[in-house]
């Protein structure tokens, strides 16, 4: 890699702190500092990914940093591995696409507004790259603060209500962490990741699995799986659009990361076989699919319809993962990249006609159609992809996943994925009725939250990026195969923890 | 042993009062209880063990205080503030706009 790793983190970071101290001088120099700062943070992102495209081939790619020199496992170390790469991309995008998103989208308060995402993006970028499992704890709650802050951006009721429930399971899950970091420290003496997976089966068994309930029970309480499902539908409804379409597309995925990171590579995946708990995995995620979907079919208003969607198809992935087979992994991880988008896609479209119109939210969403018909298209593109039509993204994500059930005989999973899609069309063909009615009652602009007219205040931007990622639904729709070599690579990661532990305690350094 | 019981007595009081309360004051302190109840937990477990953790050139070989679980005590006691700091500063918003804070009369929270 032609720069160091460190820089995808540091660089949000240096924005966010001086985001204020450029804002008390010049308005106009921060709103164009936020533009530079975040293009330069993809343009970084892309030269990663580019440069380290041969080697995520090979099979060789890995990198790590010792901060302040001191040598795994004695210091933190990032450790960025192919899986990371994969996470780390996938947040760049959404984090460039939201903030421009945002400048055409955000009217008050923007320069606290970009700081808390900047920050955001720096947490996102932390957790996917660190090797040290407290460093990792710590990158979980800098993200987890700065999204309970843009929950409550909009400071209404609704959205207030919205944060104190979030972060009571927030910071629940965030303490049942930090238990479970602490018991393997107290057993192993270690925080670091690599050295954890070398030496986790030496803990007593109680242990383990103690250790082992904490960390899941925390991260499933932050991915919202059934039985901690309770603040989604609340926060995704209440946030601004393009922080609804953050939590459900770059944070659950982040999410995702973690749970691959800590039980595939951290405890090695035999410590959930042995106990039964991978079946109980499967079980629950696939009561949190069929339940999203159900729960989705009585929602009136948009944004709560996508969020229960949302819990339908993040069990979705969660269970294919929890088969731990090849093919498992290779549509968990296809379903996640696509889910990202498309979901994305869907809350920024629906955040855009929201914004025109006052009155109770269940009305908004009428007369989409004649605002602005190219977004609505688009709105339904995604829709589309989501239940899964072929030439679109989402189809070959769920072909793969319902393949990967055939393989292990799950076909309950089967029909319930089925009835998912068949629920999805149920559910959203009612808003897109909703869209094309009310013709006469023009839509207005609402005006306490749009940003004031200037040369970087336009809908242009709001726009644009939906349209880029109508692009990019249709196109990894009809080039699914890219994703193949560089997943087998990753997969093959996950599936062999060894080679993770060689290349951080093992010397192989490329620099 | 002792310690090991207070930490579980501590969780379990905390937990019962994020559960039963009904006002929303008495679930951020027993959030906060179970938090303290972790922080006690981690830091008990080097009580045994000798000095101070810098290692003295000439006893190189005494035993020293493993100073790991208070850093990370430390670093999980600043983000625990900050967390309460926020929590306290929404309800207080709620409190402004909705004149109360029981979790009962604010429909938002139990849907």
């Amino acid at each position: 890699m032609i720069f160091s790793p460190l820089l995808l983190i540091l660089l949000p970071l240096g924005t966010a702190f001086l985001i204020p101290l450029v804002d008390l001088f010049h308005v106009e120099t921060r709103r164009l500092m936020v533009i530079i700062s975040a293009s330069f943070s993809l343009f970084l992102g892309f030269a990663a990914l580019w440069s380290a495209w041969p080697e995520l081939l090979a099979g060789t790619f890995f990198h790590s940093y010792h901060l302040s020199g001191w040598l795994p496992p004695l210091g933190i170390n990032l450790a960025f591995d192919s899986l990371g790469l994969l996470f780390s991309s996938l947040v760049t995008l959404f984090s460039f696409l939201i903030i421009v998103y945002s400048i055409g989208f955000i009217g008050h308060h923007e320069g606290k507004y970009y700081v808390l995402l900047f920050l955001f993006q720096a947490g996102c970028q932390g957790i996917v790259m660190t090797g040290d499992i407290f460093n990792l704890y710590v990158f979980i709650e800098l993200s987890a603060i700065t999204s309970y802050a843009l929950i409550a951006f909009e400071r209404d009721r609704s959205s207030l209500e919205a944060t104190i429930k979030y972060m009571v399971y927030g910071i629940l899950a965030g303490v049942f962490i930090f238990l479970g970091i602490i018991i393997i420290y107290r057993s192993l003496g270690t925080l670091n990741i690599a050295e954890i997976a070398d030496n986790f089966h030496r803990i007593p068994l109680t242990l383990q699995r103690t250790s082992v309930v904490f960390l899941l029970t925390g991260l499933l309480i932050k991915l919202g799986v059934f039985p901690f499902h309770f603040w989604m539908a609340k926060v995704y409804g209440s946030a601004p659009a393009s922080i609804s379409a953050l939590l459900s597309g770059t944070l659950a995925k982040v999410n995702i990361y973690i749970l691959l990171r800590l039980f595939w590579v951290g405890t090695g995946f035999s410590v959930l076989r042995e106990a039964g708990w991978d079946r109980f995995l499967l079980g629950i995620a696939l009561l949190s699919t069929i339940l999203g979907h159900v729960l989705a079919l009585r929602e009136r208003e948009v944004k709560r319809m996508l969020a229960f969607s949302s819990m339908g198809h993040m069990g979705m992935i969660v269970a294919v993962l929890s088969l731990n087979t090849p093919l498992g992994l290779f549509a968990g991880l296809l379903h996640a990249v696509f889910h990202a988008l498309m979901k994305t896609g869907l809350f920024l479209s629906a955040g855009y006609f929201l914004r025109f119109r006052e009155g109770p939210k269940e009305k908004r969403f009428t007369g989409a159609a004649y605002r602005k018909l190219p977004i609505f298209i688009g709105f339904i593109i995604f829709a589309l992809s989501m239940i899964g039509i072929p030439p679109l993204n989402g189809f070959f994500s769920k072909w793969f996943t319902m393949q990967a059930f055939l393989e292990k005989d799950v076909y309950p999973a089967i029909a319930l994925i089925y009835s998912g899609n068949i629920l999805g069309l149920i559910y959203y063909l009612p808003f897109v009725r909703q869209g094309m009615l009310g013709k006469e009652s023009i839509m207005k602009q609402k005006s306490t939250s749009s940003p004031t007219p200037g040369f970087f205040y336009q809908e242009r931007f709001v726009t644009t990026v939906v349209y880029i990622l109508i692009l990019l639904v249709m196109s990894s729709g009809l080039l699914p195969f890219v994703f193949q070599e560089p997943f087998e690579v990753m997969i093959a990661e996950l599936t062999e923890p060894i080679r993770y532990i060689e290349h951080v305690l093992g010397g192989i350094i490329h620099e | 042993m002792i310690y090991s019981l207070c930490f579980v007595a501590l969780f379990m009081i905390g937990l019962y009062s994020i559960l039963a309360q009904r006002d929303l004051i008495k679930m951020v302190i027993g959030l906060n209880l179970v938090e303290g109840a972790v922080f006690f937990w981690t830091i008990t477990m080097v009580r045994e063990a000798g000095g101070v953790p810098i290692v003295d050139l000439a006893f190189p070989e005494l035993p020293m205080v493993d100073p790991i679980p208070q850093a990370l005590t430390l670093t999980a006691i600043v983000i625990s503030a900050s967390t309460t700091a926020l929590l306290l500063t929404i309800i207080v918003e709620l409190n402004r706009m909705a004149r109360t804070i029981e979790i009962d009369s604010l429909k938002g929270l139990r849907e």
